[in-house]
């Protein structure tokens, strides 16, 4: 866990000796003008995103379920052990994994400089809130993460809207607490008991 | 290393005195500061707990301290201890919320409370005027003008001293029957609870001192730079003491006083160049990628050349000493009534009665998902029951939590945990002593005659009991470098540590071969002689039959029959839920 900290701190100041610290727009093909679909207003670039974000999701969910390094990802979260057994080389799931989860933080990362600017230090609040994210739905668990990132981005946007801008960030905390407290495993987690 | 501790205190000590620039002594005044945060966060991840939120306890204590002093004029010798007694409750309040969590989900709980926090410090303009900051924190005095802290040299010799205070009182706790405690419920969360260890209480316990050290290292802060603003919240400053902890050394008493020196002298020393923070980066990949257990293992490595020896074994006789199975009652040692448990629509466990009388040795026994598992998992309180109730000693237990239930003498062995993997064999059973300290946690800290003799006890004791198991020899040796066998008698050793009056044994035969299974028998029979009784789960049919006076048989969750060995063997229905295998008879 400390080596990725670390990888992190090396990239973003290579970043920031590459270019600059300060926050850069990228030019995309969508019109600025939004889109009126009846009550609700959308720039079509931010439709994209979402769009893009939802592909993403299904197309992971396939990966996982219905290929065969899916299968060997899931036997190898299961039970490492009886993975290895059965024949899976699970130092390669390791690398897959952890490659296939950048690159989707890459996609998101690319999006949302599109949506909003980039700048070397945009991945911070990302990170902390995406670990809530996975958190909150349960431990390795895709249908959590789902329904956690949804309910995190709507009550953070609510609270802005109808309590307090600059408490933003602590509604959406103080709601993983209070879910957590409620249930200890997550969403969609279970509890195990000892043998 | 001991040698090598008390050099580098006194050449740290005489720094100011030689002249050194007041620069390094501000270095190393912070690096004093982190130490307070890195040994705390240290502690609790003794026990598998990691605080990633230790900035707003830190934040905590500046803000208390120092608004004290500027809205009430009140001198840091008066604001600090409050603030740190305040940072303490507040650490309280959250643990009480938030310790039953486990792993990354109290890592979130804790994130989300710095952040929190954070923010509070950030958008209540009225108390701490936000972003731009608490300015005119009044310095250090102690009442007179004259005792006025003003040079480095004054700060630099207080921290000294907390620096000292907080390692002796962390060295005192890690190296306690508290400090073990800690480790095992890091190592073997049900194991503990069994053998009698609150982890709520000890987790709690290192929670609050944590806070505590916190609050006064933000107090120090406070008054030491006289400006506060919520950037002391930054999730960059918690980073910084994982890094200390995690790099120095984890779990060890030096690791965070190593960490939190070298981290702070790092960075600076780089400034030299363009781009320091990359180097740093660089570097703390190279410490956790070449040495993943910290520096000061390494360190002790090098300087002792090899590994600690093992304890020598003293001197103990194989005796299995019980002070309270003796006393005898009316009411049975265990009593179970109509007992269900159901998972959703199945009832795992359906209406079970059963009692287990005094110096007996009861069997429950059935095939594979019969509800064995689970109704033991009721009884020692891991597992609530839908309806039903337990009485021991005539007393009922039901739903008290497990440690509770093992304070009461009643002990299990598990199935496949049963012993602490990394600690050695005699710290294991060690640990399981627990139960029977009787001296305070201050009488611990700081060791007094009672103390010290309490632990010579209980290690006398714990050497005993691996002798009456026939591990004696293996004392030094980790639980998990232990045969399979060996580990299924140190589980039984550490059962018995706490003294019980009632053993819970979940198949203590399985993995055993022949010879071992008739050693584990004649155990069992020395044990009940003693005057224990013993309620066990077995599939090993000779054991089952040759050692015990009654045999419950449970299928699907319902006791189908109750009885001698030999009318269970002949029992028609028993027979018939066994049937296929045969065993039952042909071992017998």
């Amino acid at each position: 866990m400390l080596a990725t900290v670390a990888l992190s701190v090396i990239i973003q100041n290579a970043a920031i000796l590459l270019w600059d610290p300060s926050p850069k727009t990228i030019k995309h093909v969508f019109s600025p003008v939004p889109l009126t679909l009846g009550p609700i207003n959308v720039v079509s670039i931010r439709l994209f995103a979402g769009l893009v974000a939802v592909a993403l999701i299904v197309g992971s969910h396939l990966l996982i379920q219905k290929t065969r390094i899916g299968r060997a990802m899931r036997a190898t979260f299961q039970d490492t052990d009886m993975a290895r057994l059965t024949g899976v080389d699970v130092d390669r799931v390791y690398m897959f994994t952890f490659a296939f989860g950048a690159a989707l933080a890459g996609a998101s990362g690319a999006l949302l400089g599109a949506v909003f600017w980039v700048y070397p230090a945009m991945g911070d609040l990302a990170a902390l809130k995406s670990f809530a994210v996975v958190i909150m739905g349960g431990l390795g668990n895709f249908l959590g993460a789902i329904v956690g990132g949804l309910l995190l981005g709507v009550s953070e946007s609510l609270g802005a809207g109808y309590i307090s801008s600059g408490y933003k960030d602590a509604i959406g905390f103080i709601l993983i607490i209070l879910l957590l407290l409620w249930r200890p495993q997550g969403l969609f987690g279970k509890k195990a008991l000892p043998r | 290393m001991k040698l090598w501790a008390a050099a580098a205190a006194v050449a740290l000590l005489a720094l100011p005195l030689i002249g050194v620039d007041d620069y390094y002594l501000h270095l190393l005044i912070m690096a004093g500061i982190f130490y307070l945060l890195a040994a705390g966060m240290n502690l609790l991840l003794a026990a598998g707990q990691l605080n990633l939120g230790h900035t707003a306890f830190y934040g905590i204590g500046a803000y208390t301290s120092g608004l004290l002093g500027v809205h009430f004029g009140l001198s840091p010798l008066w604001t600090m201890p409050v603030a740190a007694a305040f940072t303490g409750f507040v650490g309280y309040l959250l643990g009480r919320l938030t310790l039953r969590l486990r792993g990354a989900y109290f890592v979130l709980v804790t994130v989300g409370f710095a952040e929190v926090i954070r923010l509070v410090a950030t958008n209540w303009m009225d108390l701490t005027q936000g972003p731009m900051g608490l300015a005119g924190v009044p310095a250090f005095n102690l009442g007179i003008e004259r005792w006025t802290l003003v040079s480095k040299r004054d700060y630099y010799y207080l921290m000294a001293a907390l620096v000292a205070g907080t390692l002796f009182v962390t060295a005192r706790i890690l190296g306690s029957r508290v400090g073990r405690a800690l480790a095992a419920i890091q190592s073997n969360e049900s194991l503990a609870e069994s053998s009698g260890i609150s982890a709520y209480a000890h987790t709690m316990l290192a929670m609050v001192v944590s806070c505590v050290l916190a609050g006064v290292a933000g107090a120090f802060y406070a008054h030491y730079i006289t400006f506060l603003s919520p950037e002391l919240f930054g999730f960059q400053n918690t980073v910084t003491m994982a890094v200390m902890v995690v790099a120095g050394g984890q779990g060890m008493v030096l690791g965070p006083a190593v960490g939190s020196l070298v981290f702070t002298f790092v960075p600076e020393l780089l400034r030299m160049a363009a781009n320091r923070m990359l180097l740093y980066g660089v570097l703390l990949l190279l410490v956790v990628m070449f040495m993943p257990r910290g520096l000061v293992f390494y360190l002790r490595a090098l300087l002792r050349g090899r590994a600690p020896s093992p304890a020598a074994v003293q001197a103990a006789d194989a005796a299995l000493e019980t002070g309270r199975a003796a006393a005898a009652g009316a009411a049975p040692a265990l009593d179970v009534r109509e007992m269900t448990v159901r998972f959703g629509g199945l009832a795992a466990v359906e209406d079970l009665s059963l009692t287990l009388g005094r110096g007996e040795i009861l069997a429950l026994i059935g095939p594979n998902g019969a509800g064995k598992s689970t109704a033991f998992n009721v009884v020692t309180g891991f597992q609530p029951a839908d309806t039903g109730r337990v009485d021991f000693d005539g007393v009922d237990i039901t739903g008290l939590p497990p440690y509770r239930i093992a304070e009461r003498g009643l002990v299990r062995m598990f199935q496949r945990t049963s012993v602490f993997p990394e600690a050695p064999a005699l710290d294991n059973v060690l640990t399981a002593c627990h139960r029977l300290a009787r001296t305070r946690l201050w009488e611990v800290v700081l060791m007094t005659e009672a103390a010290r003799e309490e632990e010579a006890r209980h290690r006398r004791r714990a050497q005993s009991l691996l002798n009456f198991v026939g591990l004696g020899r293996k004392a030094g040796e980790a639980a998990k470098n232990l045969s399979c066998g060996e580990q299924r008698l140190l589980g039984l050793a550490i059962a018995l540590a706490p003294d019980p009056s009632v053993l819970l044994l979940d198949e203590p035969a399985a993995g055993l071969n022949a010879v071992e299974t008739g050693q584990l028998m004649h155990l069992i029979e020395v044990i009940r002689s003693r005057g224990l009784s013993v309620l066990l789960v077995e599939h090993d049919m000779k054991l089952v039959m040759g050692l015990c006076d009654r045999v419950v048989v449970l299928n699907y969750g319902v006791k189908i029959a109750e009885g001698t060995p030999t009318e269970i063997q002949q029992h028609p229905e028993v027979i018939r839920a066994y049937l296929g295998s045969g065993e039952i008879l042909a071992d017998a």
